[in-house]
């Protein structure tokens, strides 16, 4: 008789507003409502497989996809995610080609991985691929291609720049179809170079030499860097300011530029021997010399090639006057000038068996201001009296000036003007006899040297970001090449 | 008084005079014998001696009144000599110093200072009358240049002292004969072709 009572009486809560679990009085609008603070609802449970064996599934017809981890349903037509709204919806898988990888600067600065997605539902989308996480600084990646469309792979390149900091780093590769988002974890590993600080101005800095502790039979990932106001200059034209030294060929360098590399300048020519006593000038003196492949990142720093030394000239005539009845006169005249000294402190030309009348070239200057020394410069007028009869030569003679940094010297140049003058005792004054200018058909003299490189690539070792050419910036003078 | 009057009659008479005097030049090793005909129509000046240190030959110059001429009488060619203006000026009234006599002739010493610091000191003599001014722009020497500039252009200098401002002597000019000069019409006349000195100077240079 009770149990009659309860299912007359459920079946009249029933008919008038639903069924409650857990809830005495179930929600108006809810045929079945359950509550709980412990239990859950518990959909079938179903591989893809098993799901689509359900042969005519009603519409609306719920399930939990294990094979996907996911709740679906059928919508009349196909099985949908629970956040997708019609067959059209895109739906995709995502997968990597490896799971982790590491750049070592050294054999690698780059890894790659190949991103597979393969669209399982809806038409053919556009599936957009890029990396979510923020990667540290000097990594960068590329997608090859960045955008599938429905299934298809991409491979994944992400390079990291020596001066990368070391360490892993997890890489989330993110696919994006309409409102299907998919993602995957790739692992970066970047090995850590040696670092060399160069914190005081120097000169001739051999990398290997000055820091033992870098081997140099293997190949290694150096990070040298230069500080604000390091002035690393050179003292011979033999010697770069700054060179790589003896690491390994196939080692890898990374520069922080932000001191000055200076190269010597070249030397004003001395004083030839006759005829023209002209010698050409020095050639400057290189900047910095790689032995290996050198990525440069320049941040205010300095690439100076010395300045090439000025040529000389001198020349050495036999010079003859005669005045009719006031006198004859011939002597002989040797004479010449000093190339100037390239930018770099390039010594000005000076000579140990210089003509009689030598004037030496001036030095260059050195540091960031430097300048080309000025070549020497003759214009005293000389006077060769007998008698009556005063010829007079007035030289000009320029020795070729020195290059400033990334500049040749120059060659000189010389000629003279002579006049005879010829006192006559009272009551006569004195007469000026032009003699005219030589030499007429010019004389060819030496050139300038030529100047050092900013950075001289030795055995081919490749250079970054700089192509080779010659350079005249503010802060590259001077070539690039090997 | 004799003399006297004997100065004066030659004075009238000796608008064409003929001169001996001796040019030194310490500085420059110059000791030279000038012999000089004065006239209205030419000056005629012969040299001898040593000029700059060195012997010269017998130098013979014309001065007629449209230029001088070196007299080339080996190559019988005239040298038109153009000398340069000079550069020496007076710059001080000329003071007198004192009166004088010099080979018989009263003078009157005088001193100039010049544009470059030196000092001339001279005796100019009026009792041979001889007139410059016909021949002022064709001398060219900067002290003779000097005296006629500050005025004196009738009379001769008799001798100049020219010293530097630290007092070195520069110069030193004195008349040791003046004679009458009988007039030859042909005295004067350019003996050979003339060609600028300029034309003929040669000069070789050459490169060892």
């Amino acid at each position: 008789m009770q149990v009659w009572r309860f299912l007359v009486l459920g079946l009249a809560a029933l008919h008038a507003q639903g069924v409650g679990i857990g809830i005495l009085i179930p929600d108006s609008a809810a045929i079945l409502h359950l509550e709980s603070d412990r239990k859950g609802l518990l959909v079938p449970r179903l591989t893809t497989t098993q799901r689509d064996a359900i042969a005519n599934p009603p519409w609306g017809l719920v399930i939990f996809n294990t094979t996907d981890s996911i709740l679906q349903y059928f919508n009349g037509r196909c099985w949908l995610n629970a956040y997708q709204e019609s067959c059209e919806d895109c739906n995709f898988t995502l997968s990597l080609s490896a799971a982790n990888g590491t750049i070592d600067h050294v054999n690698t600065d780059s890894v790659q991985v190949t991103v597979t997605v393969t669209q399982t539902a809806g038409p053919p989308h556009s599936i957009a691929l890029q990396v979510y996480s923020v990667l540290p600084q000097y990594v960068s990646y590329t997608f090859s291609p960045t955008v599938l469309t429905g299934s298809g792979s991409s491979t994944l390149t992400i390079r990291a720049e020596p001066i990368a900091s070391g360490g892993n780093y997890p890489v989330i590769i993110q696919a994006v179809c309409g409102r299907t988002i998919k993602n995957a974890v790739f692992t970066l590993t970047i090995d850590s170079c040696y670092y060399v600080n160069i914190f005081n101005s120097t000169t001739d800095y051999h990398l290997t030499n000055l820091n033992p502790q870098l081997p140099t039979g293997v190949p290694i990932c150096v990070v040298v860097h230069t500080r604000p106001g390091v002035e690393v200059s050179a003292t011979s034209i033999s010697n770069p300011a700054f060179t790589t030294g003896a690491l390994h060929p196939q080692s890898v360098v990374a520069l922080i530029h932000e001191g000055a590399f200076i190269g010597k300048g070249g030397a004003g020519a001395a004083g030839g021997s006759s005829p023209d006593f002209s010698n050409p000038g020095g050639n400057g003196g290189d900047a910095m010399h790689i032995t290996c492949r050198t990525h440069i990142y320049l941040r205010n720093g300095y690439f100076f090639g010395g300045g090439g030394g000025g040529a000389s000239v001198g020349i050495s005539w036999s010079f003859s006057v005669r005045v009719p009845i006031l006198g004859e006169l011939s002597f002989d005249f040797d004479f010449g000038v000093g190339g100037g000294g390239g930018a770099g402190n390039g010594p000005g030309g000076t000579s140990t068996t210089p003509p009689p009348l030598f004037f030496p070239g001036q030095n260059g200057t050195g540091g960031l201001t430097g300048l080309g020394g000025m070549g020497g410069r003759m214009y005293t007028p000389i006077n060769f009296p007998l008698g009556p009869v005063t010829v007079t030569l007035t030289p000009t003679a320029q020795g070729g000036d020195g290059g400033d940094y990334g500049y040749p010297g120059t060659t000189g140049f010389i000629f003279a003007c002579a006049q005879a003058s010829v006192s006559l005792p009272p009551p006569f004054g004195d007469i000026i006899i032009p003699l005219g200018c030589y030499p007429s058909g010019g004389v060819s003299f030496q050139p300038g040297g030529q100047p050092g490189y900013a950075v001289r690539r030795l055995g081919g070792a490749p250079l970054h970001p700089y192509p080779d050419a010659p350079y005249l910036t503010n802060f590259i003078k001077g070539r690039i090449g090997p | 008084m004799s003399r006297l009057i004997a100065t004066a009659l030659f004075a009238l008479l000796s608008a064409q005079v003929r001169i001996e005097a001796r040019l030194e030049e310490p500085s420059k090793k110059t000791g030279l014998q000038i012999e000089a005909e004065l006239t209205s129509q030419y000056l005629r000046w012969l040299y001898s001696g040593t000029w700059g240190g060195r012997e010269v030959p017998l130098m013979d110059i014309l001065t007629r009144p449209e230029g001088a001429y070196l007299l080339d009488h080996q190559k019988k060619v005239s040298y038109l000599l153009s000398p340069e203006p000079p550069q020496l000026r007076a710059v001080s009234t000329p003071e007198s110093l004192k009166k004088e006599s010099a080979l018989g002739y009263p003078a009157t010493k005088y001193r100039l200072r010049l544009s470059d610091g030196s000092e001339l000191t001279f005796a100019w003599t009026k009792a041979v009358s001889f007139d410059w001014r016909p021949w002022q722009q064709r001398l060219r020497d900067p002290l003779l240049s000097a005296i006629l500039g500050a005025g004196f252009t009738e009379g001769l200098p008799l001798s100049w002292e020219h010293r530097s401002a630290q007092g070195e002597l520069l110069s030193r000019w004195r008349i040791e004969r003046i004679d009458t000069l009988q007039p030859d019409p042909f005295a004067g006349i350019l003996p050979y072709d003339a060609i600028p000195i300029e034309k003929a100077v040669e000069s070789q240079i050459q490169q060892k």
